[in-house]
């Protein structure tokens, strides 16, 4: 079981360092736009496209991880008056209902990511599976994070959503 | 059925399930349930795929970081104190300093959230220091807070422009002048505050002081000069203007300010890329959700049924906002814009309103639901920040609550109000 927490623990640092690159990567990608447009011209081919692949990547992937946290955006304006127990019972509860649904979306994103693999972006050599490929890859990531927690939760240990309060919902 | 689905949604929402999955879930029941129409699961994914994947989409990502990069980075402090240099001696001067420097901030970061922390966690202390009392000093940032995502840029306006298909720099444009309205009402009801309770002054800066100050904080003064006129004038587009905030506020804070060290940053890089994901998955989970909406044809329902009460723009405009002030008491303004503007926005179109004009009014809407009880966002944030009860911060920002509904009443009934400078683009 330690085993499988640290290699959790480890799949989440990669996934936060990937996300840091890839919010890098889409920051070089417009900078090169607009480098582009007023003073070098840059040899790409459309950047734009590259920027939406990071940008669902970023989507997919980003939103596991607030999964992992518990900082998606919730109202909680009935639960957090709850008992905790009752609180508690309500988390466990989501976090199935979640898994089936995440289930039942990764099974469904397949087929679209296997039509994509023959499909190119326009304007690049790179495959339409790519960007879809963020959603099945998200979903794999949350079942793995849900199962744990429910697995958790099963073993009798107690943690209920974050507020959210503690997340930045951007606005 | 279809309406047993939306009850199920909206049980979903209350009880406290994920925003965007209580969208998926109600879109996979009405697929799974509608008998008249077979459409396969593989529905959802593209749909959700397509609603995320957008170009214009990008800057929130990076307008975010923008934001992060300034408040950590110490560019905010700067601007707090350049602002205290300048009306440091007016009477309750730290309260018109927190929406001075919260105007100037709301010119980059376009994040309430964000903007309450950063001038919360010094403004709110120093406040109470000099016996402000904890309601008004939470008050106060609450309602300088809520210029940010109303002055662009703005992430709600990202949002509204991306389900409307409406141009983003128009409605950017369209948030200035109620912004301005908002920020010169707030100045007054400080200093009304101030002379009614006998606020301190402080000693008024040299002008060497003054021009110490400046030059202190003439990188971060620069930012928001440098995307709204970039955008004005067509120099960057609006996602390119995200881009150059971002590299700006990272190299100002990096190697000028030097707020941030470089092993700092691929964890706010982290923490910006899973806010950025939490908004931009809602705005996944809405694509399966429109079609629900559409399919339902509830839109049309809502639509017939306000027009039988009235035609009138400005009425319908109003009962619009009435509802939206009510559902701004439950759900949070984002989640709020994504799951009724698919309904609301053809109702707006099909009436002849302006849609820059609509979407302003919705987006100031909403943004004011930041404020309000029971779930007003803002309130249970500085009430955290500055460590003060939440009581006193509701009853303090209730002034600043009636301007703010007094500047929304204004931009429904004078459309100029929104649509003059917008209109100054071509």
């Amino acid at each position: 079981m330690r085993f499988f927490r640290t290699l959790i623990n480890a799949v989440e640092t990669l996934l936060q360092w990937l996300i840091a690159a890839l919010l890098l990567l889409l920051l070089g990608i417009v900078v090169a736009m607009f480098v582009d447009r007023h003073f070098i011209t840059l040899p790409m081919a459309a950047p734009d496209q590259y920027a939406r692949i990071a940008l669902v990547w970023i989507c997919f992937i980003g939103f596991a991880l607030a999964v992992r946290a518990g900082v998606t955006i919730r109202v909680d304006m009935i639960d957090s008056r709850l008992p905790s127990f009752w609180r508690n019972v309500l988390a466990g509860c989501f976090d199935v209902i979640l898994f089936i649904l995440v289930a039942v979306l990764a099974v469904k994103t397949w087929p679209v990511v296997q039509i994509g693999i023959d499909q190119l972006l326009l304007g690049t050599d790179v495959p339409a599976a790519v960007p879809s490929a963020s959603l099945l890859v998200g979903c794999a990531l949350m079942l793995i994070f849900l199962a744990v927690r429910i697995v958790r939760r099963v073993r009798g240990e107690t943690f209920a959503f974050h507020s959210h309060h503690d997340t930045d919902p951007g606005v | 059925m279809l309406t047993l689905l939306f009850v199920v949604f909206m049980v979903a929402l209350l009880i406290g399930f994920d925003v965007g999955f209580s969208m998926i879930l109600a879109a996979l029941l009405g697929i799974l349930f509608k008998p008249d129409t077979a459409v396969d699961l593989t529905m959802m994914p593209i749909s959700m795929l397509a609603g995320v994947d957008t170009y214009a989409l990008v800057q929130i990502p990076l307008f975010i970081l923008a934001g992060e990069l300034m408040n950590r980075g110490g560019l905010t402090l700067r601007l707090i104190d350049w602002a205290m240099s300048l009306i440091g001696q007016w009477k309750g001067s730290l309260g018109h300093v927190s929406i001075v420097t919260n105007f100037i901030m709301a010119g980059v970061s376009g994040s309430a959230v964000a903007d309450a922390v950063a001038t919360g966690k010094p403004l709110i202390p120093a406040m109470r220091k000099e016996g402000y009392g904890d309601g008004f000093a939470g008050a106060v940032i609450a309602a300088g807070a809520l210029l940010g995502p109303i002055i662009p840029p703005s992430i709600p306006m990202v949002v509204y422009a991306q389900l409307s298909s409406q141009s983003v720099v128009k409605l950017f444009m369209a948030g200035v002048v109620p912004g301005l309205l908002l920020a010169l009402g707030f100045l007054v009801i400080c200093s009304l505050v101030a002379n009614a309770r006998n606020f301190p002054s402080r000693q008024a800066a040299t002008s060497r002081e003054k021009i110490h100050a400046t030059r202190r904080a003439g990188w971060a003064l620069m930012m928001p000069v440098i995307i709204l006129l970039g955008i004005r004038f067509g120099l960057v587009t609006d996602t390119e203007a995200a881009a150059v905030a971002a590299l700006y506020a990272l190299a100002v804070s990096l190697f000028i300010y030097r707020g941030i060290k470089l092993n700092e940053l691929p964890k706010l890089l982290f923490q910006t890329g899973r806010s950025a994901a939490v908004i931009l998955f809602l705005l996944a989970a809405a694509g399966p959700f429109s079609w629900l909406v559409a399919e339902s044809q509830i839109n049309l329902r809502i639509s017939d049924m306000i027009q039988q009460y009235s035609t009138n723009p400005v009425v319908v405009l109003v009962v619009i906002n009435l509802f939206l002030l009510l559902i701004g008491c439950i759900i949070e303004p984002l989640p709020a814009m994504i799951i009724f503007l698919p309904t609301l926005i053809p109702l707006g179109h099909q009436l002849g309103i302006d849609p820059i004009q609509f979407g302003a009014v919705i987006v100031l809407n909403l943004m004011i639901g930041l404020m309000h009880p029971p779930i007003g966002l803002l309130l249970f944030v500085v009430s955290s920040v500055g460590r003060i009860p939440i009581g006193p911060v509701m009853w303090q920002s209730l002034p600043f609550l009636a301007w703010a509904l007094i500047v929304l009443a204004l931009a429904i009934v004078f459309p100029p109000i929104t649509t003059w400078l917008p209109n100054q683009i071509h």
